[in-house]
């Protein structure tokens, strides 16, 4: 690339990076903010003296969120459901969108398979139906009462449906005649040529799974608290001054436990962190072009 | 071939014990122990703290329900903020527990018109020798009987146990003192055009703060924010909700009290305070963490808030520096837009409502459900308020004290006073931590709201607090409060009044959103006839119409209970004249 070294090319650029620092800052405040003020006394915070560092800073927040019990547990909880289900998503999602992006004479049933799947996408069960079910299954309670309901999401079995359509026929016809049949055509051959449609799809489920409350909620009690993962556990946090306001409104006693400024930041900032840590690793496969040279002449 | 058929027998195995998994649900209705039959149920309570919580029967806590009155209790604990959510599933998927409490009335009469629950028997609340007698004693006589009125289904049952109220008032003008004392304001305000005098002497000295404002988040948007400048303007507190009001001057019934001319004249006044820069540009939004931000900033001077939140109050004023000046006092005067008419204040209602329920078919053993009623009823008695306040009395404290025996006693008789043990939470201590001591609620959740705090207790958290406001009210002229109105709806209208409700609260927060903001002007008719007119078109003559016809006909109702009730004990008292004159 030839380096343009004009006057207005070189202002272009300024403003260009002057858009792009601002942008930054205005995605990282937040962040930023959060942390300092996980890291301030409460008083500061009260008094507004928190702005970007953390003003008189500890470690309390921190040290209340590791000797307690409740959000390493649910932050372990959240890992293993997050890991669990993305890899359980993407071997369903995959074993179906593969037959499903090949020609109907290779696939029985392939139209109706097909209706039947888009068909959820418009219509849904409902709370109570899904419930009994999974209630009927035995899976209250349970880590899969999370996991398996929504194992497979059918917006992104179209999506990977379509990414399989773009793997050239041509491919499998060679493998064919290779003599590998198609379990092996499959893992060996389309699976490998689908890593960034299978990244950008597992972060998807991944970062849904890593956000999930409202079915930990449904189908977890109390009986099994030690399941709740962080985002329930979050939203409890959250919850907590509206909870006090009501209660007291209704004229109940010290009843609601409000956790300090501080601790509320301090789990939402490690509730960033993992996803933080994720997307730079991820980022590459959703601009990298692997089909390209996969099929010569 | 092989490891295909061992994959095939192993994943039918896994979906046949998950499905025979499902089929172990617990049938717990009663067992025998020692010759006594123990009645074992399942409580349905939410939690609002993260304490890990007692498992199994075997704790003194436990034991003395089942020695007492055969009862062991299992606990469903939901967390608060999903425990409607919960419950409604629970009863809609029919694994509901037995006794669902934390309820508030609407979901309990809601629930009966769904035949979710029992009622209450009706013997079990009449007469002298009743089961439920010291729950009922819990009120007087009269008090009772509006309970009744008010706490029963369009059926004419009861299906919950309202819970007493404690706190008579507990709402007020609260202000900061010290600022008031500096600018030789000699007594807070007790008109409008006074507090505008009021926040206009402090303004002028502090051009940069807030004057007014308040912890506005609620549940019922945009909460408490403008509370107190209802009752200013002859509404309820809890407007926003009850929607409704008997004025209790003309004993006129007002509908919809929002859309009313008085309403105008808040919302014209609330427009002129925010005009003048008194009031927080935020008091719709403002929640705890931001009230605590107010007070530490010393923007806030003025607030209506609770009378025993004055201590706090002050501590979040002075932050760090102990050196700061900050006190906050409340006031007895409320503020009036009509002085002539008189001045409202909230009188707390009689009971609270999240007392227990019973889920159907509970009445198809009524040893059973006597059995529970019984346990309930002790709670409302002496002991049992001990028990549900303090739990379990040591035999020996010096014993616990030295900790040789176990967690079983939670507290001592000192001087006739009860006190918590070292290492148990008591609220009235400040002392004490209840993140790190044991806590009640770990042994019975919020079981210790039933039905009232001990006496001892109640004065040393709040109860001194609330007297004293309530007394000071008394003392002022023309002092009125509102009455809380029977509504009982039948199934049909209580649908239709959900509808319209949601309907007619999200364009009503609108537009007091829209007043605030300066959108637009309650002064200018086209303005108020616009919202009277976009009001009517999501149902508001409706919603009056619904709320005249089940007022009008509930209040015809309640009446004629009264009048069977009071026949019914005029001919007990004859029968028990003429028998004791048979008997001479």
């Amino acid at each position: 690339m030839v380096k343009d070294n004009s006057v207005s090319s070189i202002i272009l650029d300024i403003v260009i990076y002057i858009f792009l620092i601002l942008l930054m800052i205005i995605t990282l405040y937040p962040i930023i903010y959060i942390f300092s003020v996980s890291l301030s006394s409460t008083e500061a915070f009260e008094a507004g003296k928190v702005m970007l560092w953390p003003v008189q800073p500890n470690l309390d927040a921190y040290k209340e969120i590791i000797t307690g019990k409740t959000v390493p547990m649910s932050f372990l909880q959240a890992v293993i459901n997050t890991i669990l289900y993305t890899v359980i998503s993407l071997a369903f999602t995959t074993t179906l969108a593969y037959p499903l992006s090949r020609a109907k004479e290779r696939v029985p049933f392939h139209g109706a398979i097909t209706k039947l799947v888009v068909f959820t996408m418009f219509f849904t069960a409902g709370m109570i139906p899904v419930y009994l079910i999974v209630q009927k299954l035995g899976l209250l309670n349970t880590r899969w009462s999370m996991i398996l309901p929504a194992a497979i999401s059918t917006y992104n079995l179209v999506v990977m449906r379509s990414f399989f359509e773009s793997v050239p026929v041509e491919l499998e016809e060679a493998a064919f005649i290779d003599g590998a049949n198609e379990l092996t055509i499959f893992v060996k051959i389309i699976l490998p040529l689908s890593k960034a449609a299978l990244a950008t799809v597992g972060l998807f489920y991944g970062v849904y799974m890593w956000n999930q409350w409202f079915s930990a909620m449904l189908y977890l009690s109390d009986r099994v608290k030690n399941l709740y993962p962080l985002q329930y556990i979050i939203r409890q946090i959250v919850m907590e001054n509206q909870l006090a306001a009501e209660a007291a409104a209704a004229g109940e006693l010290n009843t609601v436990t409000v956790s300090t400024v501080s601790l509320k930041y301090a789990t939402l900032f490690i509730s960033i962190v993992p996803m933080l840590c994720v997307y730079p690793f991820i980022q590459k496969y959703f601009v990298k072009g692997v089909m390209v040279g996969s099929v010569k002449g | 071939m092989k490891v295909k058929k061992i994959v095939a027998f192993a994943t039918s195995v896994a979906l046949a014990s998950s499905l025979l998994a499902s089929c172990g649900a617990a049938n717990r209705k009663s067992y025998e122990k020692d010759g006594k039959t123990i009645y074992t149920y399942y409580l349905n309570m939410y939690t609002q703290d993260s304490v890990e919580y007692a498992e199994g029967q075997d704790t003194n806590f436990a034991n003395i329900i089942r020695d007492k009155f055969n009862v062991e209790l299992e606990y469903d604990r939901i967390p608060r903020g999903d425990w409607e959510t919960k419950t409604n599933l629970s009863y809609a998927v029919g694994n509901e527990a037995d006794v669902t409490t934390g309820g508030k009335e609407p979901q309990y009469k809601k629930w009966a018109s769904d035949q979710y629950l029992d009622p209450i028997p009706e013997e079990a609340y009449t007469g002298d020798d009743c089961i439920l007698k010291d729950w009922k004693a819990l009120w007087s006589e009269d008090e009772f009987n509006k309970v009744l009125a008010l706490a029963k289904s369009s059926d004419g049952e009861l299906y919950y146990l309202p819970t007493l109220r404690q706190e008579k008032a507990q709402m007020c003008w609260d202000y900061r003192k010290d600022i008031f004392d500096q600018l030789n304001i000699t007594e807070f305000p007790k008109t409008i055009d006074e507090l505008y005098d009021v926040c206009a002497k402090i303004k002028a000295a502090y051009p940069d703060k807030i004057i007014i404002s308040c912890n506005g988040m609620g549940t019922t948007s945009p909460g408490s924010a403008i509370t107190g400048f209802c009752q200013a303007y002859w509404m309820p507190e809890l407007i926003m909700t009850q929607h409704s009001y008997v004025d209790p001057v003309t004993q006129e019934y007002v509908p919809y009290a929002l859309t009313t001319d008085n309403a105008r004249e808040m919302y014209k006044t609330i427009k002129k305070f925010n005009d003048a820069g008194f009031i927080d540009k935020e008091i719709f939004t403002v929640d705890k963490d931001t009230f605590s931000t107010r007070l530490a900033q010393d923007n806030c001077f003025i607030t209506y808030n609770y009378v025993y939140n004055l201590d706090d109050f002050n501590k979040k004023t002075k932050g760090t520096n102990a050196d700061k000046n900050s006190d906050w006092a409340w006031s007895a005067n409320m503020i009036t837009a009509f002085p002539e008419k008189g001045t409202i204040y909230k009188r707390d209602p009689l009971y609270s409502n999240w007392g227990p329920a019973f889920s159907a078919g509970i009445n198809e053993d009524m040893d059973r459900y006597n059995a529970l009623l019984k346990m309930f009823n002790w709670f409302a008695t002496e002991d049992g308020q001990l028990y549900t306040t303090y739990g379990v009395k040591a035999d020996d404290p010096e014993v616990m004290r030295k900790g040789i025996t176990d967690n079983n006693y939670s507290y001592e008789m000192v001087d006739g006073n009860p006190q918590f043990l070292p290492g148990w939470y008591d609220e009235s201590n400040p002392k004490t931590d209840k993140k790190k001591d044991k806590t009640l609620s770990h042994e019975y959740g919020v079981l210790g709201s039933q039905f009232a705090k001990q006496q001892y207790m109640f004065d040393n958290i709040r109860g001194k607090k609330v007297e004293a406001l309530y007394e000071a009210f008394n003392a002022q002229d023309n002092y009125y409060y509102f009455d809380q109105i029977p509504m009982r709806y039948t199934t049909e209208e209580e649908q239709r009044y959900a509808d319209l409700e949601i309907a007619l609260n999200a364009k009503r927060d609108e537009y007091i959103q829209r007043f605030f903001s300066g959108d637009v002007d309650p002064n200018k008719d086209s303005d108020w006839n616009m919202y009277i007119s976009d009001m009517n078109k999501v149902g508001l003559s409706e919603f009056i119409e619904l709320q005249k016809t089940v007022y009008e006909r509930t209040k015809k109702q309640v009446e004629e209970e009264e009048a069977e009730l009071a026949k019914a004990e005029a001919e007990a008292e004859a029968n028990g004249e003429a028998a004791e004159v048979a008997a001479e």
